[in-house]
């Protein structure tokens, strides 16, 4: 199914969030990224791990109280193909 | 009113932006059913500018143009925050790294990347020309061969308990340590 333009303008202001998330959690700083491979900071790991431990949760949740989606359909989640 | 706003100026710190972060796995599957990932963007791209006949761009990319929307989002946040939300501090690194990059002249920390390795005129050098185009060569290719990046595999595919994520973001991890320790102080001599 084609989403309409408008029923899409909502991943538009997700994206948005998850940008400004980005650029604050300074996960996209390169001197971060150099930090982290070299072991010198616990800040990226943090980051990812906490966020891992977050979606997984939500993702069981999801699941065990069968969520829908806002549009009333059932949430899928497939696996990740090559 | 202000004080929350000088608050959101401060980078957050990870046990805040992290679950935040893992927050948008559920939000785009309740949205409507889309899973989590930034990479394959650069496919819907190919696909839908120059498909050239080549069978990993036939499909039907308008199905996915959702992803588009949110990339373009993603752009559009951060080009707010660093307007409007940015701290006008520096981003404050390990000392040991401040002092490691001293030494390949690079002590401008006010830029989410160093302005002194990645602009205009070094992109006419060996070094900015390896560092920019190879790196967006790589990054392109990487992302394609492993079917995702960081969202998708480690934050999305983690979330949903796939196997070939936690292989792929082990992999990640490995290629950048053995990039950022034995093959960038290379690069950057150069």
């Amino acid at each position: 199914m084609e989403d309409k333009w408008y029923q899409l303008v909502k991943y538009r202001f997700a994206g948005v969030l998850f940008g400004i998330l980005l650029v604050k959690a300074e996960v996209i700083s390169w001197f971060r990224i150099q930090e982290m491979f070299r072991l010198q900071s616990f800040h990226m790991f943090g980051v990812i791990g906490s966020a891992v431990v977050t979606g997984m949760i939500a993702v069981l949740m999801i699941k065990k109280f069968k969520i829908k989606t806002v549009d009333g359909e059932s949430i899928e989640t497939h696996p990740k193909k090559n | 009113m202000f004080i929350i706003i000088d608050v959101l100026k401060q980078p957050w710190p990870w046990y805040v932006s992290g679950p935040l972060i893992g927050l948008m796995v559920p939000l785009l599957l309740i949205l409507g059913n889309k899973a989590f990932g930034i990479s394959s963007s650069l496919r819907h791209m190919c696909a839908a500018c120059m498909p050239a006949g080549i069978p990993f761009f036939q499909y039907n990319w308008k199905k996915e143009a959702w992803n588009l929307f949110f990339v373009t989002g993603v752009l559009m946040g951060g080009f707010f925050v660093a307007q409007f939300l940015s701290d006008p501090a520096h981003v404050v690194v390990n000392t040991k790294l401040v002092k490691e990059l001293a030494d390949y002249g690079i002590t401008d920390y006010t830029n989410l990347v160093p302005s002194q390795l990645f602009n205009w005129q070094s992109l006419f050098s060996i070094k900015g020309l390896v560092m920019m185009v190879g790196d967006g060569f790589l990054v392109g290719f990487g992302t394609r061969y492993a079917g995702g990046c960081t969202s998708g595999h480690a934050i999305m595919g983690l979330s949903t308990l796939q196997w070939p994520s936690l292989v792929a973001t082990c992999c990640f991890m490995i290629g950048g340590f053995i990039m950022a320790n034995f093959i960038l102080p290379s690069i950057l001599s150069l």
